[in-house]
């Protein structure tokens, strides 16, 4: 896809939006899914910040994508950025957890 | 049978699309011949990802990452981020990561910008003109040599050598073994061109006075990194400094001549991006499908496996054409026309994913961009005056000269 640093009006799919999924996964919210970074796989490449620039930053410091939404993906999102990343570090989470604090991704 | 690929006059004019796509419509993974042995040919997008992402089960660190195996010495001294594995990879590649976050590259903007406006200026008042040495080759050049921290009275020289490595990837060089005062064996030396051994020499040099004389560029960046207690040993250094003159230069150069060939050949697109430059970046990631810079990288498997249900051994080759799975009809709508507006672009122009995905892909997008912006802010049309020579090589795609003018 289309996408810049800049904007996220090229962003896949519909803008997220609040509208319950009709997901039976009782680990996902009902409004979506969570993103985690495995800080052991990152190898800040970057392509989360560019395809959800509200969702990620890479630390320019430290290398490592950090989830820094505090809104949650709707499910086809997710999987799309899940895909796209190179080193295979996003995992869907069911609600925010600071991976970089308690060390296990998984 | 498989058609063949490698045979580097195929590439003369441009990418062998009609035997990839046959290559692409047979069932499993084709076995292609290739000196003595062979490689698997993976040519579909959907393996390609495959291959790239399962590092564990196709090596970089083995053999080589080309099609050519190199002597286990030979491997060792000329190893780089390309040609490594976890965890030695991962380690490496998070000490310079952080120089080429978007955040961090676009700090070079400005500079990228200045470059663009002088080169840019210079290529429309002069007529008609070779496009790759007025614009393709100077920007991404002096790009990188800035970034570097390249003192601009050294700017020629690193030029010069930089094309006497591209010289390397081709069946003749014209300088001798012992050129630059060269006492390596050339086997040992990447692109086994002794224009590595004076590019290594410069390096270090410029490393110790960054040492000694910390500026804000890369070359300081690089030996100042440390990250818990870890740091760049000299080799390592070395290696990647010269990894970065070379990679900065040849494959943007290469997406560059390929873009402008493409705005030339289908004005009606450029025109769409004139009317709205807000397409931009997704022409940006178009030219980027189109020119697929480097079109095949290899790896070896490190144990027994499978893809696409065709059983491969432990120790083979496996290629992964880029240059096919980004023309992969099972994937990109309408693959062989050039569309500035393309959505879903999930082109493989920086590798198929994986931990190797380009470091500087950033850095690549973003001279892509300013130059297309500024082109836009010129209206400079672009066109092709005559025939483009092109690199006879199955590994980069490259063009070696191609008369253009501003329209």
């Amino acid at each position: 896809m289309a996408a810049s640093p800049d904007t996220d009006s090229t962003e896949p799919e519909q803008e997220p939006t609040r509208e319950p999924s009709d997901s039976d996964n009782p680990d996902q919210a009902a409004d979506g899914v969570y993103l985690a970074v495995d800080a052991n796989r990152c190898i800040g490449a970057g392509q989360c910040e560019m395809l959800a620039p509200e969702h990620f930053r890479v630390d320019d410091d430290s290398a490592l994508a950090e989830f820094v939404g505090q809104d949650s993906l709707p499910l086809t999102e997710a999987e799309l950025l899940i895909d796209r990343c190179p080193s295979g570090a996003l995992g869907i989470r069911s609600e925010i957890v600071d991976v970089n604090q308690d060390g296990d991704p998984d | 049978m498989t058609p063949n690929i490698t045979d580097s006059d195929l590439y003369l004019n441009g990418i062998p699309h009609d035997r990839l796509a046959e290559i692409r419509a047979l069932d499993g993974i084709a076995w292609h011949p290739y000196g003595d042995d062979g490689f698997w040919a993976v040519c579909r997008h959907d393996d390609v990802k495959v291959v790239s992402k399962d590092s564990d089960s196709f090596s970089s660190a083995i053999g080589h990452t080309n099609l050519w195996d190199l002597e286990a010495d030979a491997l060792e001294a000329r190893r780089s981020l390309i040609d490594t594995d976890a965890p030695d990879h991962t380690r490496l590649r998070r000490l310079v990561a952080s120089s080429f976050t978007p955040k961090n590259i676009k700090r070079w903007e400005e500079t990228v910008r200045d470059i663009t406006v002088e080169l840019l200026d210079n290529f429309v008042v002069a007529g008609e003109c070779d496009w790759v040495a007025m614009m393709a080759a100077p920007l991404p050049i002096r790009v990188i040599l800035n970034m570097l921290g390249v003192p601009l009275e050294d700017a020629d020289y690193l030029v010069e050598l930089s094309n006497y490595l591209v010289e390397g990837t081709g069946e003749t060089q014209s300088i001798p073994p012992d050129a630059f005062g060269n006492t390596t064996e050339l086997r040992l030396l990447p692109f086994n061109s002794p224009a590595s051994h004076a590019l290594f020499e410069y390096g270090m040099k410029l490393g110790e006075q960054r040492r000694r004389d910390p500026q804000d560029d890369l070359v300081t960046a690089l030996v100042q990194v440390e990250e818990e207690g870890d740091r760049l040993g000299a080799g390592e250094f070395r290696n990647l400094f010269h990894l970065l003159v070379f990679a900065g230069n040849e494959t943007t150069r290469t997406a560059l001549s390929h873009g402008a060939m493409a705005l030339a050949e289908f004005g009606d697109q450029w025109e769409r991006v004139l009317e709205d430059p807000t397409l931009i970046p997704s022409a940006t990631e178009e030219i980027l499908r189109w020119a697929t810079p480097v079109m095949h990288m290899r790896r070896t498997t490190s144990r027994n496996t499978e893809l696409a249900g065709t059983a491969i051994e432990a120790g083979q080759k496996v290629v992964m054409w880029y240059n096919s799975a980004n023309y992969d009809e099972q994937v990109f709508n309408d693959p062989y026309a050039f569309d500035v507006a393309r959505v879903d672009n999930r082109h493989f122009a920086f590798g198929g994913g994986g931990p190797h995905f380009c470091l500087g892909a950033f850095l690549a997008r973003l001279e892509i961009t300013v130059l297309l912006e500024e082109m836009v802010k010129r209206q400079v049309t672009l066109q092709q005056v005559g025939h483009a020579e092109r690199t006879p090589s199955n590994f980069v795609h490259g063009v070696l000269s191609v008369p253009m003018t501003a329209g």
